[in-house]
């Protein structure tokens, strides 16, 4: 077991700079999770920590010790991968055993081990299967068994559940918590779903073109999220980000009229601001009482339905925790839950807190 | 993939598909036929009767087995062709994996530039290389034979192995790596082993380059010890006043058969390589 502190970590390809500058601490037996879009330079850093990929500038430690110029093979870590990169030439046993192997660990401890992980991960019955006789959630699972067996002090995980089906990847996601609660290790997850993230992680990274946009509880950040790029990737569906301007003691959005509720009308708003509000908090209202919207998808899911309503040209997304008959090309007529609304600055994109106007 | 297969196909294309086959299958197999044939008739009867022999005789190989210094020819064969390919092969594996996995400066032309013992004609290289040979007091000796048998087979096994080696994906090596490999034990267990079909065709190629090899062994040695089989297969049909053609197919189907016997041995590990686990 061991923290992992990074400082001022970048890493440049040539001219080009991937990781601007990356300051991250990563308790002991804590289970981080680096969220962001494709490319924003999640694997990259991921691939540092494993010593994948040299440190341009900057400092990585683990457990204390800086490791920028420490091999891969020596750092005690294990890392799963995207494609599972077993070793195709090797039994599921083989695989499980081979870093144990490296380390000439005796028969008898290292045959106890691959056992008692094959156990946990019900890979027993497949031990002498080959690689390419195991479906894709047997495989990850192999991936899984390869990086417990040798209690490393940092498990990285580098979107291992995105190459199985919707299904397998619930239950691997709790399959691999489980896990965690049980081993406690400290483990770095990339992902690019920001569902793993919020149910996955003690913490998460939210990242965005190689610089860190929010770290936080996943709740905190779902509550709070400190600008636009957050707001707009942390939840699903997505916060409808609705341009708005101050109109003496309430505010204008789209020709409609809100008023301030409970705490009254936040300080430091400026004239034009944005208020987030996620898709449950957005409601139908009485004819003319909000804003005027027509009804263009509706995604009736069973128990909730979705809607995507017009407003002009912009779009916003709208969860009604119940079943409803709306039909494509209704009128219908929107407002905000004010008290929940998040407000931003369309200048700086960041978050406006609600420091009450006294 | 049943669409691809010729059960789909109108029974015209059908026909000459297989026609055409055949003529190649033919063209390949029928001289190693007649020779098969030739081997078990005598001297009076190869030109009469039919293809197969009327009457065969086991005496060609009789007195191929039992000729003076067989035993010793077809272990210095043995001996050159398995030690230069396996030599071959290390060596190869090591450049292969350079070319590979670096991307160094000149790296192309440098790929170019070991390709050139190859493309010399041997012949021009033997009169420079007797003299060096001779300078550094090698000729006659096993020495100058792996050097050189090794010096040509290299090229050609590094580059069927740069290929397979690139198909290795880079993240198993660095599972490996992450797993506690060393680059050594990296190439050793993980690429070399997934790269199996590569190093046998490496191997064999090479091990039948070395075996048939005759312009070196002729210049480089003189000894009757140092014979290989292709050397003394050639002296059989100069000091003969009339050629014992029977006798002469018969020294070649012995010299062909190990080399065949090696082949179906390790293509039968190629198949259990790639299949293993699949089916059981
Ligand atoms: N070896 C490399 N050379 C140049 N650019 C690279 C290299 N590896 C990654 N990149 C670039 O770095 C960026 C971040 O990549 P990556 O870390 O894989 O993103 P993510 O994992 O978040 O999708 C991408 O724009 C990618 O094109
Ligand atoms: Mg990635």
């Amino acid at each position: 077991m061991a923290s992992v502190t990074l400082s001022g970590v970048q890493k440049h390809f040539g001219a080009l700079e991937i990781i601007a500058g990356i300051d991250l601490t990563i308790e002991d037996g804590e289970f981080v999770v680096l969220v962001g879009p494709s490319g924003c330079g999640k694997s990259t850093l991921l691939r540092m920590i494993a010593g994948l990929e040299s440190i341009s500038a900057g400092e990585a430690r683990i457990g204390g010790k800086v490791v920028n110029n420490v091999p891969a093979k020596d750092r005690d870590i294990a890392m799963v991968f995207q494609n599972y990169a077993l070793y195709p030439h090797k039994t599921v046993r083989q695989n499980i055993e081979f870093s144990l192997r490296m380390r000439k660990t005796p028969k008898a401890e290292m045959d106890r081990r691959v056992n008692e992980a094959a156990e946990l991960l019900a890979l027993t019955p497949l031990l002498d299967r080959t690689p390419r006789a195991l479906s894709g959630g047997q495989r990850q699972r192999v991936a899984m068994g390869r990086a417990i067996v040798r209690d490393p002090s940092v498990f990285l995980f580098d979107e291992p559940l995105s190459n199985l089906d919707a299904k397998l990847r619930v239950e691997m996601r709790a399959q691999i918590k489980a896990l965690h609660r049980r081993l406690r290790a400290t483990s770095v997850y990339v992902t690019h779903d920001q569902v793993e993230a919020m149910t996955m992680g003690d913490k998460i990274v939210v990242m965005r073109g190689g610089v860190i946009q929010q770290v936080g509880r996943p709740i905190d950040v779902y509550d709070a999220p400190q600008n636009l790029f957050v707001a707009g990737f942390i939840g699903s569906p997505s916060m409808n980000l609705m341009p708005a301007n101050v109109d003496g003691d309430g505010f204008m959005i789209s020709g409609a009229r809100f008023g301030w509720r409970g705490g009254g009308r936040p300080g430091d708003l400026p004239k034009n601001f944005i208020g987030g509000v996620r898709p449950e908090n957005l409601r139908l209202v009485a004819p003319g009482e909000g804003i005027a919207a027509i009804v263009e998808v509706v995604e009736p899911m069973g128990g909730e339905t979705v809607a995507s309503v017009a407003v002009g040209n912009t779009k916003y997304t709208i969860l009604f925790r119940d079943r409803r008959p709306l039909e494509i090309g209704d009128e219908v007529f929107i407002a905000p839950e004010v008290e929940t609304m998040h407000l931003f600055d369309p200048e700086t994109e960041s978050r406006i807190d609600r420091k009450p106007r006294l | 993939m049943t669409d691809n297969s010729s059960i789909n196909r109108p029974l015209g294309t059908r026909v000459v598909a297989w026609g055409v086959l055949l003529l190649i299958t033919l063209w390949a197999v029928l001289p190693i036929l007649w020779s098969l044939s030739a081997s078990f008739k005598t001297p009076l009867t190869l030109y009469t009767g039919g293809f197969l022999p009327d009457d065969p005789t086991f005496d060609n190989y009789r007195r191929v087995l039992t000729s003076d210094g067989f035993p010793n020819y077809m272990m210095n064969s043995l001996f050159l062709a398995l030690v230069s390919t396996a030599i071959t092969l290390f060596v190869s594996v090591l450049a292969a994996y350079g070319f590979a996995r670096y991307a160094f400066r000149w790296r192309h032309i440098l790929l170019l530039f070991i390709l050139i013992p190859r493309i010399l004609p041997r012949a021009s290289l033997i009169i420079p290389l007797y003299d060096l040979v001779e300078s550094l007091n090698l000729l006659d000796t096993y020495t100058v034979l792996i050097i050189t048998y090794t010096a040509t087979a290299v090229p050609m096994a590094t580059w069927i192995l740069i290929g397979f080696f690139q198909a290795v994906p880079k993240e198993l090596e660095e599972a490996a790596a992450i797993d506690g490999a060393s680059i050594w034990q990296r190439i050793w267990k993980v690429v070399v082993p997934i790269s199996l079909p590569g190093m046998v065709t490496a191997g064999i190629l090479s091990l039948r380059e070395a075996w048939n090899e005759f312009p070196f062994v002729l210049a480089f040695t003189t000894s009757s010890d140092m014979r290989t089989l292709p050397y003394q297969l050639f002296l059989m049909r100069d000091s003969m006043g009339i050629t014992d053609w029977p006798l002469i197919n018969a020294f070649t189907i012995t010299t062909i058969v190990p080399i065949l016997f090696l082949y179906l041995l390790f293509e039968r590990q190629i198949v259990n390589g790639l299949t293993s686990g699949a089916v059981k």
